[in-house]
């Protein structure tokens, strides 16, 4: 009896680690266009620091995000330091074909690019398979989309609003966890790039912090 | 047309051509220093007078490919031997301080920071900072150096040597008024064409400043 005890504590205990994203609303009939969630914007500058865990040891970087978005035509997104310097520069064309212009050689490693990659394809809504299924629980709702580009066919992302129809949160999963969650203080209006964002990295273990700023010094 | 004249066009389209390929080697309004003994010995008589630098600084990064810029302001502190402070006040707030061969940042979450001596670039990131303030670029390794008198300016062009500082940027540009062998500008070129321009302004010499200003707590 007791061995059955201790058994049924490990397995839940294990169930509980790797919990399903389970859909927790009911499917709508109406379904979502990927483009409706696209932000319209020119330029945008973010004010960004990034807190994570490498091994044991613990690091922290800032530096500033130019978000620039070149009509239905291309976009671009420049992380720089304080003093300037580049450290990478990623474009996506009409096709949402990316491209990285440059990129620093401390982060020049393919799973840190695909990851960053993912991060502003959720944000500015690329590379989404064109409709997404609407969820409705009480008054909020989601829009789920699977990606366009995984080879994971449960990957999905997902977009939720509030009653006010304003954009909540994004979590990237697949059908075992939660990869990627993006939260914001403020929901954004629909098709605006959030005013602050904190971008949660389940199993990178890292954080992106991201703060809208004026575009010029004063 | 004539024979004559086709062989005189051409050579003076080569001619011309050359001439303009000379004059790109040089930037616009400066001509080359070959000997750089006085101005040598001029910017040691004056780095000598300075015990500290008091000023603002404005900040254009610019973008060539987006055709786009970001700026900033802030202040820039020197003391000697090797202390830099570097406040950046507008549109964010970050705190760079150089006290030896460490580096200390603040942004508005965290205070870090960075041994130099664990890494060649920073320790060269460090170093040509400390010597541009302090006018002795001349001396440093990771670079070599080009020199122009324009107006009421000298530039020096610091091409790195170094793959640490190769990989970082393609050329240091350094403005030094004439007035008082001090820094007006400085230009950090990166590989890939996009630029910073550091503005400095409202310089003021020998103003005293606290350690304190050179340590982060």
């Amino acid at each position: 009896m007791r061995y059955f005890l201790y058994v049924s504590l490990l397995l839940f205990g294990t169930g509980c680690g790797r919990q399903a994203v389970r859909h927790l609303g009911t499917q709508q009939p109406e379904t979502m266009a990927a483009k409706a969630l696209q932000p319209k914007f020119d330029k945008t500058l973010y004010r960004c620091t990034i807190d994570g865990r490498f091994l044991l040891k613990k690091f922290h970087m800032s530096g500033i995000l130019y978000l620039r978005n070149f009509g239905d035509t291309a976009t671009r997104v420049v992380f720089q330091s304080e003093m300037g310097n580049t450290f990478f520069d990623f474009g996506w064309n009409v096709q949402d074909s990316f491209e990285v212009y440059s990129i620093i050689e401390q982060m020049n490693k393919p799973a840190l690019i695909k990851t960053l990659k993912k991060d502003f394809e959720l944000l500015l809504a690329k590379n989404l398979v064109q409709q997404g299924a609407i969820f409705k629980q009480n008054e909020n709702s989601y829009a789920q989309f699977k990606l366009a580009e995984s080879f994971d066919t449960t990957a999905f992302a997902r977009y939720y609003f509030n009653k006010e129809n304003r954009l909540s949160k994004i979590i990237n999963g697949d059908a075992k966890r939660v990869v990627v969650e993006m939260s914001t203080d403020t929901a954004a209006i629909l098709q605006q790039l959030p005013q602050q964002l904190s971008i949660d990295h389940k199993r990178a273990n890292f954080t992106i912090y991201m703060t809208q700023m004026n575009q010029d010094a004063d | 047309m004539s024979t004559t004249n086709i062989i005189t066009r051409t050579w003076l389209t080569c001619c011309f051509a050359l001439m303009s390929l000379f004059a790109i080697a040089q930037p616009a309004g400066f001509s080359t220093v070959a000997n750089t003994t006085v101005l040598q010995q001029n910017l040691s008589k004056a780095t000598n007078a300075t015990q500290t630098i008091t000023s603002d600084f404005n900040q254009v990064k610019h973008m060539k490919m987006l055709n786009d810029k970001v700026s900033s302001k802030g202040k820039f502190y020197f003391k000697k031997d090797n202390r830099i402070r570097i406040e950046y006040t507008s549109p964010f707030k970050y705190l760079m301080v150089m006290n030896g061969s460490s580096i200390t940042v603040k942004d508005e979450q965290k205070t870090s920071k960075i041994n130099t001596r664990n890494s060649k670039a920073m320790q060269s990131a460090n170093r040509i900072m400390i010597d541009c303030m302090s006018g002795s670029v001349y001396n440093n390794k990771d670079f070599s150096v080009k020199t122009f008198e324009g107006k009421g300016q000298y530039l020096m062009q610091l091409t790195p040597v170094t793959s640490s500082m190769k990989g970082l940027f393609s050329r240091i540009d350094v403005y030094i008024d004439k007035a008082d062998y001090s820094v007006s500008k400085l230009m950090l070129n990166e590989n890939g064409g996009d630029y910073t321009e550091m503005n400095f302004v409202n310089k003021k010499k020998n103003q005293p400043l606290s350690d304190a200003l050179f340590s982060i707590r």
